[in-house]
């Protein structure tokens, strides 16, 4: 074998530079100790302004009805479901990354998960929120949770919404939790390394970590255990998202393709969110040795997937129209492609099934721009994929007296870009105020990588994971 | 403790006495007089007369209040009455000290009453709740409408309550008192009477009650010179004129629409906007469901009700209509003098031929295929004494003439038309008399009863003008109007269901009226102030109408007795054994010269784009504008166009596509040196170059419900032309006007939703009866759990598309029993309309130009399997052990889900507090005022929720009227047990007010109940079945009798073989 060959089979490397553990440490926990760059002040200034305008939307709609968003009788859910159902989307590459990843023992995944992670636990927040509020009386949210009450009276455990209630919350819960054992040595990191207040409130949130073997033995286990949990929620909580469709019985939602279908879709329309938080930040927190091309290149590989998986789904939804001959749901399959919403099914088709095909070409999956690029148009043509699956099928049913068209007031786009600001917002805290990058777990990776590379790695307690497995 | 002690004594003293307590209480002590240090008795005694109880605890040191404790316990009280937030506000109700008899509380009572009406009362029942009037019904004893109503009739309740009507007399533009008016109003009137009333005028509407008869004859009699005039926008002038050529004097045609076993219509929307139409309604399906087999020919230029539910429909301007009535006329007549002279109404033929001469000098029109009159004059020869030719209110007199000589000469007069002589009355003269009076000079004083004339006077009149000439005007109305506007005084006019009154309905009956409330803005009724303008000797309401009742009855009857009888009833028929329909002869020479002196008129110039024809229409909703401020029919959609708040310039597609105008578009109507601008709504099946628009918009002085609806069709309504006025010219403006439609999709898409079938060979009467052996309601297999339907009875619905004509009484009806808010036109716009039951209206057939219209009432269909009970998070949506789907208000949380699986779309969501907030604030939330006028309040049904700001409502089947039968059954039942509600027990609101009985609710459990009857038939079938959803209500397929001859059909079987 050629030394060539053998160039082009090495693996490449997951972190580059030459980092060593401490310049890793420096350049990750130095960015939570640091004064934070120049931009990130009005960054966030502007993204509060907008989540502030988020909460003044909702303020609005509980205070005065649902009427002020453009509902009406045939369009019962809009954009708030679409809003649901995109957010929710977009966390479930937070949890693939963190838990499914970990478990194939994707070592790639270590510099980005933590990033991922957070991403998907203010995805949930965002999600949540939409279903809360788009309720005609939010302050009888109650009604849907379990209690024993006077009456008797229990939620409708046969509604599919009643299942959303449980698979989000559970999915919410348990993401937080995977999210803050990771943390929890990279807290005592940096509690090491700061003194004064600073150091109080880490210490606090670090719950006492010390680094002792012991330590790392439960804290092995607890996360290989939440990872255990998360894995079946990453399928489980968009299959169950897809139940508020396929149980109904409208045509375009009543399809038994609905849970493989959203959850291709929700890993794509996550990892073009993480594409596209990713990289900028890591131009701006020069992170680039951390989180290389190869990262990138990887999760365009992963992009084009699902897309080509979601493309799948479209296309099979139109046979099995026209194959099944019901006249119903030939009408709403051609109404949602020649309809008065033509716009939205093309804009989808378009950014979610043409757009990643460049992913074919190498020079895309290592330009990061484009691929920022891509993963915008992602993220628009998913949210459309969800406005579409709504809105098409409600405004043109059954019966043609009831049809109707849905136009959006100025309190649904507010709302929307509002979400987009509490994301934002809750982001940017989390870039500042937590390392964003999982320094004990790309430790660990650097560690194997600096054995191979016959360096003399310093002595760290990472080091038995590679013990375990090798 | 430096307060100067004489200027308030008693608080001196209390203060003193306070510090005697925050002395016992705190230790520190003040005095302020030797007797209060000491504490002598005389001072004891003192304080103890000024504040004999109160302070003795104070005296005593016990109980007292120091400032620590105050301040402690305003703070617990402020603190505490922040809970009161916490609660609903307690509001104490007055029990009745002393029950009046027969009022059993929370049992409404009916009281029998009329609602006066241009074209004869229209005697109802009125649903009172402690004396407050919540829900109009028909009169059950009244065998013409058979306890059936209108929209109208249903939506009066509203127009007592409206809080826009008038409540302050004005006078000279300022507000005024009663008492004012009154010292104004004798002086003039008084004034005039010495002279035989010579200057005074009074101006009425045409409603024919025998009490302003009476009124009227006593002005005459006594005040020779006083004049009274009456007018109407919508009257029956050419009708009169028309039967005044055909038999020499005016008469009234009744029609007997369940006799006609063939009726054309000229122009005439007998289902929909001419007079009677809920009796006409209700005897056409009478037909339909009989042996008759009805055929329905319409020759009109607006597709109407009328024309949806003809069989063949003729497309024509309604100014060429004319040329259709006289082909008609020409073809029977022609016929009837080849036929043998063997059939009934043969007999007239022979005085004919001078008629049949003067048709035959008529040339032939080229508006339409001749044969569509030949082979429609051929059924109706074949059907001779069993036809019905009538004609519209809009068509001039000589197609009345044509229509009466053509019934005559197929001998229909007696069978299926009567011609009456009008009640003889005393004369009123009309409103020309008037405007020439006022320009004479000679109008001193004019006394405006109701009505609105400034507004809906003929254009040429300027009658608002004239009316500012007159001397001193007194205008008495329920709104400050137009009218009012212009007039010198104006005083509240009580509402007719807060008067008395005497009617006399189209079928000849009387028809008491009772006041069912005090007036309730304090209004006086228009007989009371009427009678005193003639000095009627004892002007109280009751009196006159007592004695118009007195009048009317038949001599020698126990008047004391029957007026009684007939407060009770409602009704009374004045002459038990004189005929209605006397025997009237055609003279056939008038006619003749009728057609003649047309046809010497010469041929009316074709009509074009620079000369189009202008259709004046009634509004299916606001009628002639008296009903503008009423929230329910102004979101009422027009049957047809389904068009709400707001009226638009119907026309034909194709000339829409010549003039350039598109839906939506703001088009310049200019009709003789006059214009107005309105909106543009595309028709389909009108006809070319015809413009209809409806009257009774574009309102100036109106309250705030009816401002800005629609534009004023009377501002080209001339005196010469108030009908069909030619020459009229359309351009487009460049502006636009988005109206609010509650049906934007009118094709079925080819769904088989609505369904249409011929006749049965076995005949209608017989089909009826029948089910086939393979009955096509088999069980679906399911794999869900089923409802436990466990109840012993079962309740279920059946809906006839074969007798609805699509009249929107249902929907007002559902809209007062149920309490369903209204929302406004921007609300609709959005598709946000509430009502429960909706007409869904759709064209079917191929052409633009020609097509059908069916209408399909649907409401809430009770699925057994509801897809909405399945996925309701909250529960809020559940069945009951009778099979109804009900709806949990105070358990629904507003997720919308139900609604989204409605396959019926039938589910209304309160997206804004619309009880609460004025709609024209919806969008302001917290910041607009709450609360709902307090008369709007007491029309509400006190057996259904008002439901709040988001919760789902829909269709209940009316389950407050089941549990109120159901307590009925038990409270009859005894010791028996059989709480069995009767066949017929419970009767939904739309199907109460249904006219034409096309709605029947019932225990589908009972094979011998009337809904299980119609169930078991072939026709029956549910709506989206497919789905499973096993839906409670069911239809029953339309039939069509389509005429094999005709040529659009004969075209068709020959095309498909």
């Amino acid at each position: 074998m050629s030394t060539s060959a053998q160039d082009s089979l090495a693996r490449p490397l997951l972190v580059e530079g030459g980092r060593t553990y401490a310049s890793l440490t420096d350049l990750v926990a130095g960015l939570v100790e640091r004064k934070p760059p120049r931009w990130w002040l009005p960054a966030f200034l502007a993204s509060g302004a907008l989540a502030t305008v988020g909460v003044a939307m909702a303020a609005y709609l509980i205070s005065t009805g649902v009427g002020v968003w453009g509902l009406n009788e045939p369009v019962g859910w809009a954009f708030d479901i679409t809003n649901f159902v995109f957010w929710i989307g977009i966390g479930h590459a937070g949890t693939l990354i963190s838990a499914i990843l970990f478990l194939f023992r994707q070592k790639w995944r270590t510099s980005i998960n933590r990033f991922a992670e957070a991403m998907t636990l203010f995805a949930v927040v965002c999600a949540g929120m939409f279903p809360l509020i788009h309720m005609g009386r939010v302050w009888l949210f109650w009604y849907l949770v379990p209690l024993p009450n006077a009456n008797a009276i229990y939620p409708n455990f046969r509604s599919a919404l009643m299942w959303d209630v449980v698979a989000v919350s559970t999915y919410g819960t348990v993401s937080l939790l995977f999210w803050y054992v990771g943390l929890i040595p990279d807290l005592a990191t940096i509690r090491d390394r700061t003194s004064g207040l600073r150091q109080k409130i880490y210490g606090f949130f670090a719950l006492g970590w010390r680094g002792s073997a012991r330590h790392w033995r439960e804290y092995e286990v607890a996360y290989l255990l939440l990872a255990g949990l998360a894995t079946p929620l990453v399928l489980s909580v968009h299959t169950i998202v897809s139940f508020d469709f396929a149980t109904a019985i409208l045509p375009g939602w009543h399809t038994t393709i609905f849970p493989p279908y959203f959850v291709a879709g929700a890993v794509f329309s996550g990892f073009a969110m993480v594409l596209t938080l990713m990289i900028p930040a890591r131009e701006l927190y020069g992170l680039k040795d951390v989180v290389t091309l190869h990262h990138l290149e990887n999760m365009s590989k992963i992009l084009m997937a699902t897309g080509l998986m979601v493309g799948y789904a479209y296309g099979v939804e139109q046979f099995v129209t026209w194959y099944g001959g019901n006249d119903f749901e030939k009408y709403t399959f051609r109404n949602r492609a020649f309809g008065p919403y033509a716009w939205a099914y093309w804009t989808m088709v378009s950014c979610n099934v043409l757009s990643p095909q460049v992913f074919w070409f190498k020079w895309f999956r290592r330009t990061p721009w484009a691929m920022f690029a891509v993963s915008i148009f992602v993220n628009i043509g998913m949210w459309f994929e969800r406005f579409v699956i709504i809105v098409t099928s409600l405004h043109r049913d059954y019966l043609p007296s009831s049809w109707g068209m849905f136009i959006p007031t100025w309190v649904d786009v507010a709302q929307l870009a509002g979400s987009f600001g509490i994301f934002l917002t809750l982001f940017l805290l989390f870039l500042r105020f937590v390392p964003m990058v999982a320094l004990s777990e790309v430790k660990g990776v650097l560690h194997e990588q600096l054995e191979h590379a016959h360096a003399e790695p310093p002595p760290h307690p990472a080091s038995r994971r590679k013990e375990a497995r090798s | 403790m430096s307060r100067d002690t004489n200027i308030l004594p008693i608080l001196a003293d209390v203060e003193v006495e306070r510090d005697r307590a925050a002395e016992a209480l705190s230790g520190r002590s003040y005095w302020r007089s030797l007797e209060h240090k000491l504490d002598l008795p005389e001072f004891r005694a003192f304080v103890s007369e000024k504040f004999p109880k109160s302070m003795q605890a104070l005296l005593d040191g016990d109980g007292g209040v120091d400032r620590r404790r105050f301040l402690s316990l305003m703070a617990a009280a402020l603190g505490l009455a922040g809970m009161t937030a916490c609660r609903r506000p307690s509001i104490k109700i007055m029990p009745y000290a002393r029950k009046p008899e027969g009022v059993v509380v929370g049992m409404p009572t009916f009281y029998a009453t009329s609602l006066p009406r241009v074209g004869g009362a229209f005697p109802v029942l009125v649903e009172t709740h402690e004396g407050r009037p919540t829900k109009i019904e028909g009169n059950p004893l009244d065998e013409a409408r058979g306890g059936s109503t209108d929209a109208w009739a249903q939506a009066a309740i509203l127009e007592l309550y409206d809080p826009d009507r008038s409540q302050v007399v004005r006078g000279d533009g300022l507000d005024a008192t009663w008492a004012d008016f009154d010292a104004a109003f004798d002086s003039r009137c008084r004034a005039h009477r010495d002279v035989k009333g010579r200057g005074l005028h009074i101006l009425s509407e045409r409603d024919g009650s025998p009490a302003f008869d009476v009124l009227r004859s006593h002005l005459h009699a006594t005040y020779p010179e006083a004049h009274w005039y009456t007018y109407s926008p919508i009257d029956h002038a050419q009708a009169a004129a028309g039967t005044a050529t055909a038999f020499g004097s005016e008469a009234q045609p009744y029609y007997r629409l369940d006799r006609a076993a063939r009726v054309v219509a000229l122009d005439c929307d007998f289902l929909g906007l001419e007079d009677d139409a809920a009796r006409h309604t209700r005897d056409f399906a009478t037909a339909r469901r009989g042996d008759v087999e009805p055929r329905l020919y319409a020759v009109e230029s607006r597709f109407s009700l009328t024309g949806g539910m003809a069989d063949h429909r003729l497309r024509l301007p309604s100014s060429r209509v004319v040329e259709a009535a006289l082909a008609l006329a020409k073809e029977v007549l022609a016929s009837s003098e080849d036929a043998s002279a063997g059939k009934p109404g043969a007999s007239a033929s022979s005085d004919a031929s001078k008629l049949r001469d003067a048709l035959a000098g008529v040339t032939a029109s080229d508006a339409f295929d001749p044969r569509w009159i030949r082979e429609c004059a051929v059924d109706l020869r074949s059907h001779a004494g069993r036809s019905l030719v009538v004609a519209g209110r809009n068509q001039p007199a000589i197609v009345h003439a044509l229509a009466a000589s053509i019934n005559a000469a197929l001998g229909n007069i007696g069978t299926t038309v009567e011609y009456q002589s009008p009640p003889a009355v005393a004369a009123a003269e009309d409103l020309k008399s008037l405007v020439r009076a006022i320009d004479a000079g000679q109008v001193e004083t004019l006394l405006i009863l109701g009505g609105n004339p400034a507004y809906d006077a003929p254009v040429d009149f300027d009658f608002a003008g004239r009316i500012k000439r007159v001397g001193v005007s007194f205008r008495l109305g329920c709104w400050f109007d137009e009218t009012s506007n212009v007039a010198t005084w104006h005083a509240p006019a009580a509402h007719a269901l807060e008067s008395w009154g005497v009617g006399r309905t189209s079928n000849g009956m009387l028809a008491a009226g009772q006041p069912l409330i005090e007036p309730l803005f304090g209004g006086r009724e228009l007989t009371a102030i009427a009678g005193r303008a003639v000095g009627y000797p004892n002007p109280e309401p009751a009196t006159i109408c007592r004695d118009a009742f007195q009048a009317a009855a038949p001599k020698g009857t126990d008047v004391e007795a029957a007026w009684r009888r007939f407060l009770h009833e409602g009704l009374h028929r004045p002459h038990a054994d004189a005929p209605i329909a006397p025997t009237v002869k055609v003279k056939w020479n008038n006619v003749a010269a009728a057609v003649e002196a047309w046809r010497a008129a010469g041929p009316s110039q074709p009509l074009s784009l620079d000369n189009m024809e202008l259709v004046f229409e009634r509004d299916a909703s606001v009628d002639d504008g008296r009903y503008a401020n009423n929230g329910w029919l102004q979101e009422l959609p027009d049957p047809v166009t389904k068009m709400t708040w707001d009226n638009a310039a119907l026309i034909a597609l194709r000339t829409a596509e010549e003039l350039g105008l598109r839906n939506g578009d703001v088009a310049r109507l200019t009709l003789r040196g006059r214009s107005i601008d309105a909106p543009i709504l595309i028709a389909p099946g009108h006809a070319e170059r015809s413009v209809s628009l409806s009257m009774g918009y574009g309102r100036t002085v109106v309250g705030r419900v009816g401002r800005g609806a629609g534009v004023n069709a009377y501002a080209l309504r001339t005196s010469v032309a108030p009908n069909v006025a030619t020459g009229l010219t359309v351009a487009k403006t460049g502006k636009t006007y988005s109206p609010a439609l509650t049906q934007d999709h009118f094709s079925l898409e080819g769904r088989d939703l609505v369904r249409e079938i011929g006749l049965p060979a076995s005949g209608l009467k017989a089909a009826v009866g029948t089910t086939s052996e393979e009955s096509h309601k088999h069980v679906e297999p399911n794999i869900h759990a089923q409802p436990a339907l466990a109840g012993a009875q079962q309740w279920g619905m059946a809906i006839d598309l074969n007798t609805c004509v699509g009249c929107n009484a249902c929907t007002v009806a559902c809209q007062a029993e149920n309490n369903i808010p209204i929302v406004g036109k921007d609300e609709v716009s959005r598709g946000r309309e509430m009502h429960w039951i909706r007409i869904d209206r759709y064209f079917t057939g191929d052409e633009v130009d020609e097509p059908g219209m069916v209408h399909q009432p649907v409401a809430c269909v009770h699925c057994e399997e509801a897809p909405c009970e399945a996925v309701c998070p909250a529960n809020a949506t559940v069945h009951n052990e009778e099979g109804l789907n009900l709806q949990v208000y105070n358990r629904c949380v507003g997720t919308r889900y139900c609604l989204n699986n409605c396959p019926y779309k039938v589910r209304r969501f309160n997206w804004f507090n619309y009880n609460e907030r004025p709609l024209d604030a919806l969008r302001l939330g917290p910041l607009a005022e709450k609360g709902s006028p307090e008369t709007v309040k007491m029309q509400k049904n006190p057996d259904v929720t008002v439901r709040i700001r988001g919760v789902m409502e829909k269709c209940t089947y009316c389950v407050q009227r089941i549990e109120a039968a159901r307590i009925g059954a038990r409270v009859a039942s005894g010791m028996t047990g059989d709480v069995h509600v009767p066949d017929g027990g419970v009767v939904p609101a739309c199907a109460q007010a249904c006219p034409a009985q096309a709605i029947v609710f019932g225990d589908i459990a009972d094979p011998s109940s009337r809904v299980s009857k119609i169930k078991a038939q072939d026709r029956d079938y549910a709506l989206l079945g497919e789905l499973n959803t096993r839906p409670r209500t069911t239809y029953q397929a339309r039939y069509r009798n389509p005429n094999p001859k005709m040529p659009a059909v004969a075209a068709r079987d020959e095309a498909t073989g």
